[in-house]
């Protein structure tokens, strides 16, 4: 497998006198990976995240994305358009009257002429369910539809990865629900992602998933193995799902051992089985 | 304080295009010392709802009563800033809303506003900011050198200072981390308790919603559709999906399991809770078996 992003060695900070925010960061993501990165406020997430395509640069260390340095400034066109990057509030991504007009726009810039333009329109827009939504204005949508929309605008650049910076956390459960689903679809079609994330929910759509703290990884793990240690996640005073918290307190009395079962249905199907089975 | 809308409509932007009717003939009681929490799905009204409670907007038709305060299309200005003396309220990302030089000089905006004793004010400061675990070193620091959590707790702590009666609580928590999260919540339901007051929490999270509330009031299209105790609306969870909603991961898992034939009662059980009906109906079936 070769590796679409190399984070090697990273340090940075925003000002000279602060701590570093990434401190000797390095991170390797194969090609079609799904990374969820889980951390406290303030470990440097969305830090990390910025450094993918470019929005900052390290002090010292080298990224590399999709085959180019992103240090290039020659080559960070390439690299924005093989990394995309979703943020947290929906409000303010868009730049265009219509969503048709703001997914175009980013389509003009990359130089894509009209008709291949229009082709790519249609069929970003099928594939995050929104071709209805064309005509409209962005802030008319729902959360869920906006976040849906500025995907759409990245996707028609046909990028190779995805960064998502918390972007469900305004969201309600529907659209959360929505965007979830777009994004399985995205990763399906082969697109890495990097998923920054709260809840621990998402996190377990991941194939791995990263901790952070003080700007540094201090776990890095497959999500079997990651949630194989729900003390690791409690000591950080963070909850863990409710089915997997159950299922923590269930081993204790000897019922059910074995693994910890990342899918909740799965699991309340072992569950309910279990009178039958004595 | 008890808060009670009387037929209450709002409309935005009457006579424009854009005109919206935001509320549509809402009649709601909030009793007196509960912590509520309200859901619904984006554009339901929530919002809206909220700001009626301390006057920011006054109602279209209708009234709102606040303790015996009553508010209506044509409340004057003075009247409505006593209600809002009464009512804390903590909009989403109140971080947004920080723009002193200094930590101190934030916290003081609501009670000087409100038109508080200063000096008393700010003798009360060393204990809020330690209530929401930040200490009064950082008075004099600039808010925009916090981190985003800590000027969330700043903000909060602001709100305390002004001892609201009504605290109104507008996704408080969205966006930090799940250990400053619940550490956020506990605290406020902790305040709600120990001062007596009446609490209104927005939310998106029915877990959220399921721990902290005494009473669910779930609006769709600008009206209450479904209230009242955490298990008794979320045993409609048909009515909820429907509604785009979700019930908490206890409610789904206790459903599953009485489909299967165990019996689960219709409360939300904690996760430790409910693994000890099943150990207690297993060692049954062991012992008739
Ligand atoms: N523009 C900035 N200037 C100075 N410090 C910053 C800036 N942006 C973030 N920081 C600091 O860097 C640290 C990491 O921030 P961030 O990467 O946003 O964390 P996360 O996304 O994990 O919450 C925090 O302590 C934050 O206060
Ligand atoms: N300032 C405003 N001007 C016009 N319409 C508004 C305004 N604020 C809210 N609305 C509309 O009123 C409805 C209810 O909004 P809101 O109370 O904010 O809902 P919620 O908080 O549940 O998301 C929505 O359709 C929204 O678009
Ligand atoms: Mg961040
Ligand atoms: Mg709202």
């Amino acid at each position: 497998m070769q590796p679409i992003i190399i984070c090697d060695q990273l340090f940075f900070r925003y000002q000279e006198e602060q701590e570093w925010i990434l401190h000797n960061f390095s991170l390797q993501v194969n090609k079609g990976d799904w990374i969820a990165v889980l951390g406290t406020n303030g470990s440097g997430k969305s830090t990390f995240a910025r450094m993918l395509n470019g929005l900052l640069q390290p002090e010292s260390g080298t990224v590399t994305v999709a085959g180019y340095e992103v240090a290039d400034e020659e080559k960070i066109w390439n690299v924005r358009q093989k990394a995309g990057m979703v943020f947290q509030n929906p409000d303010h991504q868009f730049v265009a009257a219509t969503v048709q007009d703001d997914i175009a726009f980013g389509l003009e810039n990359a130089g894509i002429e009209r008709r291949e333009m229009l082709q790519r329109i249609d069929e970003v827009s099928k594939r995050v369910g929104i071709e209805d939504l064309l005509t409209a204005e962005p802030h008319r949508l729902s959360g869920g539809q906006k976040q849906r929309a500025a995907i759409a605008g990245i996707i028609a650049l046909r990028p190779d990865i995805m960064i998502f910076d918390e972007v469900t956390s305004m969201l309600d459960p529907k659209g959360r629900a929505e965007v979830m689903e777009t994004m399985k679809d995205l990763n399906r079609a082969g697109i890495s992602m990097i998923m920054i994330t709260h809840d621990l929910e998402e996190a377990l759509m991941a194939d791995r998933v990263i901790f952070m703290e003080k700007g540094k990884t201090i776990r890095d793990r497959t999500v079997h193995d990651f949630f194989q240690d729900p003390d690791f996640l409690k000591t950080r005073n963070f909850t863990l799902p409710y089915f997997l918290e159950m299922q923590v307190a269930l081993k204790k009395h000897g019922v059910l051992l074995g693994n910890l079962s990342l899918s909740e249905s799965e699991w309340v199907d072992r569950l309910c089985a279990l009178p039958s089975e004595m | 304080m008890r808060i009670t809308f009387r037929d209450v409509s709002y409309t935005y932007m009457i006579g424009s295009p854009f005109e919206k009717k935001a509320l549509d003939a809402v009649n709601l009681t909030l009793s007196s010392q509960t912590f509520t929490g309200v859901v619904g799905s984006t554009g339901s009204g929530k919002s809206t709802l909220m700001q009626l409670i301390n006057g920011l907007l006054l109602p279209t038709t209708g009234q709102v009563q606040n303790g015996d305060f009553i508010l209506h299309r044509k409340s004057k200005r003075k009247y409505v800033k006593q209600v809002r003396r009464q009512v804390g309220m903590v909009f989403q990302y109140p971080e947004h809303q920080l723009f002193g030089s200094t930590v101190e000089e934030d916290m003081l905006f609501g009670p000087k506003h409100l038109g508080l004793d200063i000096e008393k004010s700010r003798q009360r400061f060393p204990d809020l900011l330690e209530l929401v675990g930040l200490g009064e070193e950082i008075l004099p620091y600039s808010p925009f050198s916090l981190s985003g959590g800590q000027m969330r707790r700043v903000a909060i702590a602001g709100v305390l200072a002004t001892h609201p009666k009504v605290l109104i609580l507008d996704e408080p928590a969205a966006g930090l981390d799940p250990a400053g999260h619940r550490a956020l919540l506990d605290l406020l339901r902790d305040w709600h308790d120990q001062h007596g007051l009446t609490t209104v929490l927005v939310t998106h999270d029915m877990e959220d919603a399921a721990r902290y509330a005494d009473e669910i009031v779930v609006m769709d299209e600008g009206k209450p559709v479904i209230s009242g105790a955490p298990t008794d609306v979320f045993r409609q969870a048909d009515q909820l999906a429907g509604l785009g909603l979700d019930v908490p991961a206890s409610v789904r898992v206790s459903r599953a399991m009485q489909a299967a034939g165990w019996e689960v009662a219709d409360t939300l059980l904690e996760p430790e809770a409910l693994a000890g009906v099943v150990i207690d109906q297993l060692s049954t079936v062991r012992k008739e078996g």
